[in-house]
Formats: structure tokens, sequence, C-alpha cells
């Protein structure tokens, strides 16, 4: 009878297989587009292919966002500015927040991955670098000043805002791993995580 | 005095006339990309399948392109014409820093529009050398001209 409420432990599924499946296709995809985009070859087809995928993996998200399970859902994952601050108060605590879908932190930080998600795929979609053969299909509809100029500057600039996104992402992963003892990693790839009930 | 001042007369508007102001340099070497621009934008979407195949119209922007290449342009480069110093360039200052290797990049494209009048006779060679040269355009791009 050492610890007699561990019994209220609970597995739960937090992720559903969509989500997982977007979520690691993604890091594959975003990682493949950004390296060849930043060290590739000249020739830039398959940076063009991973970004396009990007494209779809983040539509396909969005329309989750909307019409998925509950977890996947924005309304359920994008909370008011003073939930979010009484979040942060327990941030330090060294103990898992035990929260079940995105926490009130991560949820804002899923809709800013996402956001310059699909501002870099729509710059990238209409840049002309006027090299001839990296253009991007929809350049020749936007004024060249916007194609040649403006979209590759923000293109640019949201490419390094994306790796610092994404290292946070990965940096609050490895506090709530080390620091909380939460391991958020395994629930995106089994979708089960265990919830401790005692409070 | 006298004959000195009268040479001054003569002399003066020649070299004013010579003399090319800096807007006038980037001018002129903005109008040298634009004609190889012109060539690549008959050349590539043939290349891309966007455009049917014209044999002479290919051969005549192949020959162009290779009469680009003969032109040394770095004269039109002086210190002074950098996006830093002018308005309508996007020329980086790094090219002056690192003038070696901007050189470089000018030779590589240089190397890829020579090769293209041997490659623009079919569409299995014109393919990859218009790769070749799209690939120098952005090569130089990424590190010398402002987005």
């Amino acid at each position: 009878m050492a610890e007699p409420r561990r019994a209220q432990s609970r597995i739960l599924t937090v992720w559903d297989p969509l989500v997982r499946l977007l979520h690691w296709c993604l890091v594959v995809a975003f990682f493949a587009a950004w390296g060849l985009g930043e060290w590739g070859p000249n020739q830039m087809t398959w940076h063009f292919y991973f970004g396009y995928t990007v494209g779809a993996l983040v539509t396909i998200r969005v329309i989750w966002g909307l019409v998925g399970p509950r977890n996947a859902r924005f309304t359920s994952f994008l909370y008011k500015p003073g939930e979010v601050i009484a979040y942060l108060r327990h941030l330090p605590a060294r103990e898992p927040s035990n929260w079940v879908g995105h926490n009130p932190l991560g949820g804002w930080s899923v809709l800013a991955m996402l956001g310059l998600l699909i501002v870099q795929v729509a710059t990238g979609l209409v840049s002309d670098p006027q090299d001839f053969i990296n253009v991007g299909p929809f350049a020749q509809y936007v004024p060249s000043s916007i194609s040649t100029s403006l979209a590759p500057s923000i293109h640019e600039l949201v490419s390094t805002l994306l790796l610092i996104v994404v290292g946070i992402h990965i940096t609050a992963i490895a506090f709530y791993l080390h620091w909380k003892g939460e391991n958020l990693v395994k629930p995106m790839i089994t979708g089960k995580k265990v919830i401790d009930e005692r409070d | 005095m006298r004959k000195t001042l009268l040479a001054l007369t003569f002399v003066l508007p020649a070299a004013a006339a010579f003399a090319q102001s800096p807007e006038d340099t980037v001018k002129a070497r903005q109008g040298y990309f634009d004609l190889l621009g012109a060539q690549m934008a008959v050349l590539a979407p043939m290349a891309q399948g966007k455009m049917d195949f014209d044999a002479a119209k290919a051969e005549t922007a192949a020959k162009n392109l290779g009469a680009l290449a003969k032109v040394d342009i770095t004269p039109l480069f002086p210190e002074g014409t950098s996006n830093a110093d002018l308005m309508d360039t996007r020329a980086l200052p790094v090219i002056w820093e690192r003038g070696d290797d901007f050189k470089a990049k000018l030779s590589a494209m240089h190397a890829a529009a020579s090769e293209m009048e041997a490659a623009a006779g079919s569409l299995e060679t014109l393919g990859p050398a218009v790769g070749k040269l799209g690939g120098a355009c952005k090569a130089c791009h990424d590190d010398f001209r402002a987005k």
C-alpha cells in the first residue's frame, strides 16, 4: 500500500493513426526539403517534390483539424491566453503534465508551425529565382516583383524561422523527458499515453 | 597656358563622354543578363516540355549564348556599384569581398553557355545543358545577388 493511488493510472489513446502518420511523414519531408534547399544540387527537383509533399501533408492536417477526432481538432487545442498562462505556471514543476492531447502551450506551437509551413509552401510555389530551372509552378501567375524578389526573400526568412520553431519543439520534448519525466515521443508513435489521474 | 586651356577644352568633354556613370554601368550589366535570360527563355521551356522543340529557334538561342559567353563582363563590376552603393541593383557587396569566387562562378556560367550550341540539336542533349546553365545561374544568385 505504498502508493495506492498508482492504480488510477490509465492508458489513453491520445493521437489517432492519421495524426501520427502525418506527423512522421512531415518530419521526413520537412527535413528533406530543408536540407535539399540549403545543400542540395542546383537542380532542385527533389526540393520541389518534398515541398509539394509538405504542402499536401499540411493541407490534410488542416482538414483533419476541422473534422478529425477531438485531440486533432483546432477547437480542442487552441486555448485562451489565461489558460496558457496557468499552464506556464506549472511548467517548471518536476512532474509529468499528464495532459491529454496538445497542452495549451503546445497547441499554439502547432498552429505556428502549420502557419509557417503554409507560408513556406505558398512562397515556394510562386518563387522565381531567375535561373530558368527552379521556377515555382505558380510563379507566372503573380507579379514579377513578388516572384523574383518578395517571395524568395520570405521563403529564405521563413526557412530560418521554421528551423528555430522546430528546434524549440524538439527542445521542449527533451525538457519534458528529462525534467518532467514525461515521454511525449512514444505516444506519437503508439498513439497511447499513460495518464496518471491522481489529481 | 593658352595651349593648355585649349587642349583641356578638347580633352574634358571627351573624358566625360567616355567615363560611364555607375548607374549606366549597372544598366549595362543588367542588359547583359537580360540578353542571357532572353535566350534561356527560349531554351528552358523546350527542355522542360512546356513548349514544342523548335530546332531553328533553339539553334539561334544557343548560338547567341555562345557569343555572350565570350563577353568579359568583369569591367562592368567596378567597386562602388553594389546594392549598398546604389539603388536598382541587387549586386551584393560580397562580390568585391570574394572576387575570385565571383569570377569562378562567372566562368562556370560562361563554360555552360558555350556548351549550349553543341547541345541544342536535340532534346536529349538540350535538357542536361539547360540544367547545367540554370544551375550556374542559381549558384551565383545564391551567393552574390540580393533576394
